[in-house]
């Protein structure tokens, strides 16, 4: 069955096998598995692209890696592309790419005898793969051996392999890790100038790579469930945070002092969180903090798309609500 | 036009088997190549077995048994190294070759590009062949001419007897590949596989004759049956030629035949029913649909648990 969604995930659930032992009390099936994904539904329009967050351990890479086939869902379906992970494989598998941070290659190979291997066994594109290690000026290593190479150089490497096949979806488990500042930028640029002919599911923490990649965040919970689907450009023009401070009061903090202090800001347990939009906004709340005084520490951190999207599904819980209840 | 303003190919299309098995085994061969300390520690390796089998052979004589055979232990010991030098590396590479791309983190990829598990392990198996096959030329073959006396007496015999053995060692070799084939697939569910492929690989050295003549199971009581059922696999018979070939040259047209259970030591009325007294045809025969059940059965098996593998989540871990 075609659809015109390119990804359409309903109910998908994976489990995987507790270890086995001889002498286990655990006897029924279902005690013997871990459901690691638990109902899966979501759907991503054709030409928008898809970035998972949730806490370690929600599930995202797993999700990640059923979607492109290296695993089998235990229910549920899920179509890629509009064909059926579990009944179209090699249909999906001609139109996917997937990337992840723990590939590595034959140290003791050039890059271009590591691009030659994987062209060849993908019915990739050498010429394509030239072009993008050009762009992103590795050319000079071509006849290099990889033990030479250094992180960023392997995750541009990866990046090359993963694309040299031109897919529909690239599938990639944080892509710019590891590339210094100048190269992550070329690589997002240039990510983000094909357009809407590549649709990208990333798993990644970086705001910076969500923020110019991807078109919506699918949120999941501890657990493996949805938490919910945000758009990218509602989350930034609501809370368009990069900075996260953190009041220590001696005592109770009221909401009306926090107020006063800085007008964006969370109440978790005794203790406030601030937000920031720049440099200058955190100077701001730290000269406030202190003038206001009574506090035991203040600490200042960069905010994570994570955090940003917790407060927004936060901010939005009952349209949600009612939104998963007129589903149901 | 740049690679990120390319559409995407409209009408992809997936490498096939033999592609994925040309590729890998043009890696694995350039790979090997560059571990070049690699390649001298295996040849050590050889070296070392035949010494100590050589020296365990020496020690021992020439038996006395019922099932000793006819000639110093010394050799016999060393035609099994040196038949077994054709496979034992590459057995062992391939069983673990899936196992290294787990480490290396490339299993997810090839997996998502439906290049197939089994097209991995035939590559391996192939390019590890090239490999040790010159390891045999350099270490077995001029040892066994020193042992011998003379270089002239081994090689090339004559050209009918090596070409009627060549089949026989080719259906050993498939043999092997679908055993080094099913041990590698069995390493998608189970990571830790060293001893099994250990375990299988004395097993069919002990089933195979490495260590002492297969008639030897006869010798126990109500066994008379098991050298007869063994002799069917295609390594058992590839080994036994190898060794009348080094050894007897033995230029019968029954050249695979093994006379000695044909003898009175073994139950009497087995003699008319022996399945080794058949002739070279119909051993090749043999040999040859057994291979081929091996392949399709080992072929069979590495399908089934990638599948299994990717249900249970284990396909790329190490």
């Amino acid at each position: 069955m075609v659809r015109s969604e390119i990804i359409v995930s309903n109910g998908l659930i994976k489990e995987f096998p507790t270890s086995f032992t001889l002498f286990s009390k655990k006897k029924t099936q279902k005690e013997r598995k871990k459901r690691v994904l638990n109902g899966i539904s979501f759907d991503l329009p054709k030409g928008l692209s898809l970035a998972l967050l949730g806490p370690n351990g929600s599930g995202k890479t797993t999700l990640l890696k059923t979607l492109s086939t290296i695993y089998s869902p235990d229910g549920g379906e899920a179509f890629v592309c509009g064909y059926d992970i579990m009944k179209e494989t090699p249909e999906v598998r001609k139109r996917i790419s997937f990337v992840s941070p723990a590939m590595d290659f034959q140290k003791k190979l050039t890059l271009k005898q590591t691009i030659d291997f994987f062209v060849k066994v993908t019915n990739g594109d050498m010429a394509l793969a030239k072009e993008f290690i050009e762009e992103l000026q590795l050319d000079h290593l071509w006849h290099t051996k990889l033990e030479t190479f250094s992180e960023g150089q392997k995750a541009i490497t990866r990046l090359c392999v993963g694309l040299q096949k031109n897919p529909e979806i690239l599938f990639a488990d944080e892509p710019t890790n590891g590339i210094d500042f100048r190269r992550k930028q070329v690589v997002l640029d240039f990510l983000e100038k094909q357009g809407r002919e590549r649709t990208l599911v990333l798993v990644d923490h970086d705001p910076e790579v969500v923020d110019v990649l991807c078109d919506k965040i699918l949120l999941i919970a501890l657990g493996g469930t949805v938490k919910g689907m945000v758009d990218v450009a509602k989350l930034q023009s609501e809370f368009n945070y990069m900075y996260d401070i953190m009041l220590i009061p001696k005592g109770t903090i009221k909401k009306k002092e926090a107020e006063e202090i800085w007008p964006r800001y969370e109440m978790i347990g005794g203790m406030c969180r601030f937000f920031a939009s720049n440099r200058s906004e955190a100077t701001e709340i730290h000269e406030r903090i202190i003038q206001w005084g009574k506090f035991i520490d203040i600490k200042t951190s960069g905010i994570s798309i994570e955090d940003i999207t917790l407060l927004w599904l936060k901010k939005h819980e009952e349209e949600f609500e009612e939104k998963m209840l007129a589903e149901r | 036009m740049s690679i990120f303003k390319r559409s995407p190919t409209k009408d992809p299309r997936l490498s096939s088997i033999f592609d994925v098995t040309l590729a890998t085994v043009k890696r694995n061969l350039i790979t090997d190549w560059q571990y070049k300390s690699d390649i001298v520690i295996q040849f050590l390796w050889t070296v070392t077995n035949l010494v100590a089998y050589g020296f365990l052979g020496l020690s021992v004589g020439q038996g006395t048994g019922d099932f000793a055979p006819n000639y110093s232990f010394s050799l016999f010991l060393l035609s099994s190294s040196a038949f077994w030098t054709l496979f034992t590396g590459n057995y062992e590479e391939t069983a673990f070759c899936l196992r290294e791309e787990a480490a290396r983190g490339t299993m997810g990829y090839l997996v998502t590009n439906n290049v197939d598990t089994l097209g991995i392990m035939v590559g391996r198996y192939l390019s590890s062949s090239i490999k040790f096959l010159a390891i045999f030329l350099v270490t077995t073959i001029p040892t066994f001419a020193l042992i011998k006396g003379a270089a002239g007496n081994l090689l090339p015999h004559t050209a009918r007897e090596f070409f009627m053995l060549l089949p026989l060692v080719f259906f050993s070799y498939l043999f092997m590949m679908s055993i080094s084939v099913i041990m590698g697939s069995i390493s998608l569910l189970v990571k830790q596989t060293t001893t099994i492929v250990r375990i299988m690989l004395y097993l069919i050295r002990i089933v195979g004759g490495y260590f002492f003549m297969i008639e030897s199971f006869a010798a126990y009581g109500g066994l008379w049956w098991l050298p007869v059922v063994f002799v069917a696999l295609p390594i058992v018979s590839g080994q036994y030629a190898f060794r009348k070939y080094l050894i007897e040259h033995d230029t019968t047209v029954r050249f695979p035949d093994m006379q000695v259970i044909n003898d009175h030591r073994v139950k009497n009325g087995f003699a008319p029913l022996s399945f080794t007294g058949l002739n070279y045809g119909y051993m090749l025969l043999i040999n040859f649909v057994v291979s081929c059940l091996f392949l399709l059965g080992a072929f069979l098996i590495a399908k089934i648990l990638t599948q299994v593998a990717r249900r249970r989540g284990t396909i790329e871990f190490y």
